[in-house]
């Protein structure tokens, strides 16, 4: 069930990027790159851009130049596409100070959108499942404003993977209201892998998967880094974020970096009240170290996630006439001001990652990739009441997860073809404390894979398979007696994938998968009163597994001022597991509870998302928009909480660069979601929310201070300070939506070059 | 070259002997036995039973007890005991609660702890058809709490009384329109 990543070395790479003066920033037209060992060559277009093409991997020299600038060289280390900024410096010896950024693309026939570091920058101090929602096709389900989940083509929890760092991200995904456990500033790059992904990452990617990357740590020793600050006025949160990275000089070949996040805030506010106890303190660290020496490199990683995230006080409540009370009040009936205290109910959780990778180029087109990986994770739920008896104060909820994984990669490429096989073994543990949600069980994990691509100028074709076994063991105690039911799952999963570039502007990709995924321990087992959705929900020891047949199709057209990406997707699901209410209610001492079963069904998700963009002189429109049909064929009904379909539209506005000022534009940003009317009937105490269209606006820019850019961002967030709620957020029983909210965001990349410094001063 | 070789191999070894003193030392561990998951004894207290009193203040008419039992909680099993108030007309009952912790055995008194912390609870008697009129009759010093009250029962009729439980901390001001709900029982009721 392990996934699996590698990267690619193939010969139908591109490497094209910008070239930028690095005083003023300003496009380098006719410029020319020159690549000595292929002696292929290009001249950068009027806006500095260029492009070469047919590349195969490898390490290249190329040099750069242009009039009234000096010639540049740089060695690349090319396997993936790249895109390659360059900026030229007028100076001959500053060569070093050549900076690099690289935006890895899609070589493979998958459909997968990337956020790369400047839009990630747009977004800091916004949590992962937030973050990811700017991909083409991808929601969050929310509790609040703190806990956010992605949702991949209306999919979510146990049905997406999540990637950290190329480790699946192991923690108590079930839960709707668990967020992952994940320092989005660790991310150098955020990627959506949409329709199931199964034979790379395994098996039980039905929706997607989500890739959480950190820079590639570099091996030229020099010192540098980075600050981040963020500032939100709602919530009166600060966020800080530092990463120095470089090398040891008298050890050759060894890099390291070590980056450490601190998040502080307190109650949000919407357009008309605060929000009590909406406070959160988070703090984050990593460390990374490798080690290259010839054909091996060898690298450990370890990161620490620590947070005390606090639940809006008004959303917990003891029964349904509670529930239906707070719907109906106008204004939380617990209200407060603003303060940064953190009181109860709150989660306590602690996520730990481990990891140690062990590279081999065996030979040119032979290499070996070996990763062990350990997490442990820790999730304490505290109720609002210290409870009754002994055990007051105890954590309500108390999970602890430990996960470790072995799995090792090899990959076989020549000219126009790549074989890459793998098998992975994972184990993982699961106990509880105090009052039973789901019981402590026992998981062993055994997966292997063939994967084989074959390509030319205008094709790519994939194909794979996996097969994929778990053994699972669960205890808990009921009516006073062990119970220890045990269940075995095994399949085989494939997938297979066209790619064709039909110009230069046109291009489809189409991916078609079957996959399966395992029930989940909550759909197995759990039994007991859920208490956020005031409903009590019962397990079904007997499920089988979910199977999905998968079709994807995104098509790209491209050109320098208008782009449109489109794509569609069908997926049959045999099995959907689901929640399916029963006809009478459970009575209890607080009352009766409406209750559902797990059920299983044949479920259709289809839908359609597109992005378009039309750029006139320094005026860029951009419109983005998702559509889902989720449909239950066994009963003829709707399937509950699928994201409703929404549109965006902005319009950018590129100020002209001066010398301080580079990079500067101005968004203004409309959303519109619909009210989501695709319910299914007697699932949910309260109707779906009206629709809302939402406003924001933001201004972004490079600060040039001698030599020294700072990076800036100042937003809006609910411009005209509305008042709403939103189908996918659960706390839309309870409350609004957050109101007017400012943010101010800075980076400030550090290079401590001595070397440079001299120079400079000469 | 031979002095570079054995230089990355103590170098490999290293980072071998650092991933493992970070593995063995820095890392969490759960010291909970899967196999030994926790008994229903160190659950965290519940209420799983309300039991009612009714006493004539008269000593005319015979005690009655009234009872809602769900010995395991929430979900799982349904409750094992839902009782009808049956009271004679015409009558004045004192009557005293006790909410239990069933699921512990011996079971807890969770009654005593209400009274302990009166400050923040407060019962609450909504009466639906039924000619019964309900006094709390106990105090915190401040305001009623409820887990004594005196009921007075006129002619005979049937109808229902919801008898339920606020949990009030920092918030009670007498009122049953604050706090989360603790209990919630509807017991259909006739005066006969």
């Amino acid at each position: 069930m392990m996934g699996v990543v590698y990267a690619q070395k193939d010969c139908r790479l591109t490497l094209s990027g910008q070239i930028t003066d690095d005083h003023d920033s300003s496009a380098l037209s006719s410029a020319t790159i020159f690549i000595k060992e292929t002696q292929q060559s290009a001249v950068a277009d009027k806006n500095g851009f260029y492009s070469i093409q047919q590349l195969c991997a490898g390490k290249y020299t190329i040099t750069f130049s242009h009039v009234g600038c000096s010639d540049s060289s740089i060695s690349l280390n090319i396997n993936d596409n790249y895109k390659q900024d360059f900026k030229l410096e007028h100076h001959a010896e500053l060569l070093k100070e050549i900076k690099v950024s690289a935006e890895k693309k899609s070589t493979d026939a998958s459909v997968k959108n990337t956020l790369n570091k400047e839009a990630l920058f747009k977004l800091q101090g916004k949590t992962l499942g937030k973050i990811a929602e700017e991909n083409m096709g991808v929601n969050s389900l929310n509790t609040g404003s703190s806990i956010s989940k992605p949702v991949i083509h209306g999919l979510h929890s146990n049905r997406i993977l999540v990637f950290n760092n190329g480790v699946r991200h192991e923690s108590q995904q079930w839960g709707s209201e668990h967020g992952p456990e994940i320092d989005p500033f660790i991310a150098d790059e955020i990627s959506v892998i949409k329709g199931a992904a199964c034979v790379r990452y395994g098996s039980d990617a039905i929706g997607g998967v989500l890739l959480v990357d950190p820079k590639k740590l570099k091996y030229d020793s020099k010192l540098e880094g980075e600050v981040n600050a963020v500032g939100v006025s709602n919530g009166r949160m600060g966020v800080g974020s530092m990463m120095l990275q470089g090398g040891i000089p008298k050890i050759k070949g060894l890099a390291w970096r070590a980056q450490g996040t601190y998040k502080r805030g307190g109650n949000l506010n919407t357009p008309t009240y605060y929000l009590k106890n909406t406070g959160i303190e988070e703090y984050n660290f990593s460390l990374a170290s490798a080690y290259k020496f010839k054909s091996t490199e060898s690298e450990i990683y370890y990161s620490q996630f620590n947070t005390q995230l606090c639940i809006f006080s008004g959303s917990h409540i003891g029964n349904l006439s509670d529930l239906q009370k707070a719907f109906s009040a106008d204004k939380p009936i617990d209200s407060s001001g603003f303060s940064y205290a953190l009181g109860r109910p709150f989660q306590l959780i602690i996520h730990e990652l481990f990891k140690a990778k062990f590279s081999w180029n065996i030979s040119s087109h032979n290499s070996l990739k070996t990763t062990f990986a350990r997490q442990y994770n820790l999730r304490e739920e505290f109720d609002k009441h210290l409870g009754y008896g002994a055990s007051k104060g105890a954590a309500a909820m108390h999970l602890e997860m430990t996960t470790q994984s072995l799995q090792s990669v090899w990959e076989y490429n020549k000219s126009n073809q790549l074989i890459s096989g793998g098998i992975s073994a994972s184990s993982q543990k699961n106990t509880y404390e105090g009052k039973m949600f789901i019981p402590n069980f026992l998981n062993y994990n055994g997966g292997a894979f063939l994967l084989t691509q074959w390509w030319n100028k205008k094709w790519v074709l994939e194909a794979g398979a996996r097969w994929d076994v778990r053994w699972q063991e669960a205890f808990y105690y009921k009516n006073e007696i062990l119970q220890n039911p045990g269940a075995n799952y095994h399949g085989a999963s494939a997938n297979i994938g066209v790619s064709r570039k039909v110009n230069n502007y046109l291009s489809f990709v189409m991916n078609g998968s079957y996959a399966w995924r395992p029930p989940s321990i909550n759909e197995l087992y759990s039994n007991g009163l859920h208490h956020g959705a005031a409903a009590i929900e019962v397990g079904d020891e007997n499920l089988k597994k979910e199977r999905s047949w998968n079709a994807i199709a995104s098509g790209k057209y491209e050109r320098k001022k208008f782009s449109l990406e489109a794509e569609a997707y069908y997926n049959f699901i045999n099995d959907f597991i689901f929640l399916s209410p029963t006809p009478t209610p459970v009575l209890t001492i607080r009352g009766a509870f409406p209750a559902f079963e797990y059920k299983q069904c044949n479920a259709i998700l289809s839908g359609i998302n597109y992005q378009i963009k039309q750029e006139l002189k320094s005026i860029t429109f951009k419109s983005k928009g998702s559509f889902l049909h989720a449909w239950n064929r066994t009963i003829n009904d709707y399937i509950v909480l699928m994201p409703s379909n929404q549109i965006s539209a902005s319009v950018d506005y590129i100020f002209k660069d001066n010398k301080t000022f580079t990079k500067t534009k101005s968004e203004f940003n409309a959303k519109h979601v619909f009210k989501q009317n695709n319910v299914p009937a007697n699932t949910d105490v309260v109707a779906p929310p009206e629709a809302y269209t939402v406003l924001s606006a933001s201004i972004s820019t490079t600060i040039h201070i001698k030599h020294q850019p700072v990076i800036a961002s100042f937003e809006v967030d609910n411009l005209l300070n509305s008042r709403y709620r939103d189908y996918m957020n659960r706390f839309r029983y309870f409350s609004d939506e957050l109101g007017r909210t400012f943010t101010l965001r800075l980076r400030v990349p550090l290079i401590i070059n001595q070397k440079s410094i001299k120079n400079e001063n000469d | 070259m031979k002095m570079i070789r054995s230089k990355a191999f103590w170098r490999n070894t290293a980072m071998i002997v650092i991933a493992g003193t970070l593995l063995t030392t820095g890392c969490k561990k759960d010291k909970d036995v899967v196999e030994d998951p926790h008994h229903h004894d160190d659950d965290p207290e519940l209420i799983t039973s309300m039991v009612l009193e009714f006493s004539d203040t008269a000593n005319v008419q015979p005690n009655v007890t009234v009872a809602f039992r769900d010995p395991d909680g929430e979900g799982g099993n349904a409750a094992t005991e839902f009782d009808t108030i049956a009271l004679a007309a015409n009558t004045v009952y004192s009557v005293k609660i006790t909410l239990l912790d069933e699921s512990k055995n011996p079971a807890v008194k969770i009654s005593d702890e209400v009274k302990t912390e009166g400050d923040e609870h407060l019962f609450c008697f909504d009466v639906t058809g039924a000619n019964i009129n309900v006094a709390r009759t106990d105090s915190d010093g401040k305001y009623e709490i409820g887990l004594d009250s005196r009921w007075t029962v006129a002619a005979a009729s049937n109808g229902t009384v919801k008898v339920t439980l606020k949990h009030q901390p920092g918030v009670k001001n007498g009122t049953c329109g604050v706090g989360d709900t603790d209990v919630e029982v509807n017991f259909i009721t006739e005066i006969k």
